[in-house]
């Protein structure tokens, strides 16, 4: 394969409890669902993808750009740097996903973990 | 107040790659069916679709302003939301028109619990974590992306977007 794209999407819907907590509605100051979508060109036309691997300690899981995704499958919390290590600044908890693409400036992306998890990623360049 | 909040959020991911197809000949009496040497997207194989699960966060139900909220819902009432609709930099249609003047969306200095932006427009809008200093993420035209904070390492008030030329427009959620 070659030309690697990727297609990703980030939906969330934010909900508000009803002032009897009988039941969840959508949030009143949002009114809506909210969704976006792009497809990304590899600059390189590669993807690097790992499938489910058990981390103890920092890993790096991007050393060069354009796209990055990250799912936390189980275990402990794992936490993610986009500065190469220096500040861990963005959170998944088990099940959650992060996915975004990449500015040109970063140098590499690290995941590490509060205690034992299992994470799978993939990266495009 | 609210009595309590809380976000869904699901992410997929769909990695793909040109494959090139070898010509198709034939024709059929009245017409021509070849075609010629050809490309397609297809799905990676070797990967697979990825994510597509939805997961629940909680975020804090009294929120740090009206303004966590990019937009106002329908359902919302004109007098609950005048500090959004006389502020002279709140927007009021859920529509954010920026350049490439750093932005800070909210001045609130709680941790981030919750943060979802959406880029609008064509130009790419980048996205910082640290208070304007650098700007590692980026979304292309139509694309969005959503991130919680790790423990107090990122508040509310750090995130920043720009372009890197010319303007756009996001639509985002910041939560506490």
């Amino acid at each position: 394969m070659a030309n690697e794209k990727v297609k990703y999407s980030n939906g969330c819907s934010p909900q508000e409890l009803d002032s009897t907590s009988a039941r969840w509605y959508q949030d009143s100051d949002v009114g809506r669902k909210l969704t976006g979508s792009a497809n990304v060109s590899m600059g390189g036309g590669t993807l690097t993808y790992q499938s489910s691997k058990e981390i103890t300690s920092a890993e790096s899981a991007l050393s060069s750009k354009d796209f990055v995704y990250v799912r936390n499958i189980s275990g402990s919390d794992v936490k993610i740097s986009l500065d190469n290590g220096s500040n861990y600044l963005v959170l998944l908890s088990a099940g959650e996903s992060f996915a975004s693409e990449l500015d040109s400036s970063v140098a590499a992306v690290i995941i590490s973990t509060d205690g034992t998890s299992t994470v799978e990623y993939l990266s495009g360049t | 107040m609210a009595q309590d909040r809380r976000v869904i959020m699901r992410t997929s991911v769909l990695p793909s790659a040109t494959t090139a197809y070898a010509a198709v000949p034939g024709s059929l009496e009245e017409y021509d069916i070849s075609k010629a040497t050809y490309n397609k997207n297809t799905v990676s194989s070797s990967i697979g679709r990825l994510g597509g699960n939805s997961t629940l966060t909680d975020i804090t139900s009294a929120q740090w302003g009206d303004g966590w909220s990019s937009f106002i819902s329908e359902s919302a009432t004109w007098s609950a939301n005048l500090s959004n609709w006389e502020g002279a930099d709140d927007t009021w249609d859920g529509i954010f028109t920026m350049s490439t003047t750093q932005t800070q969306l909210s001045s609130d200095g709680s941790d981030l619990q919750f943060c979802y932006i959406k880029n609008l427009g064509s130009t790419a809008v980048i996205i910082s974590l640290d208070a304007n200093s650098t700007y590692p993420l980026k979304l292309s035209g139509g694309a969005s992306t959503m991130f919680r904070g790790y423990s107090s390492n990122l508040k509310v008030n750090e995130v920043y977007v720009k372009t890197a030329s010319g303007t756009s427009t996001i639509e985002y959620l910041i939560a506490k």
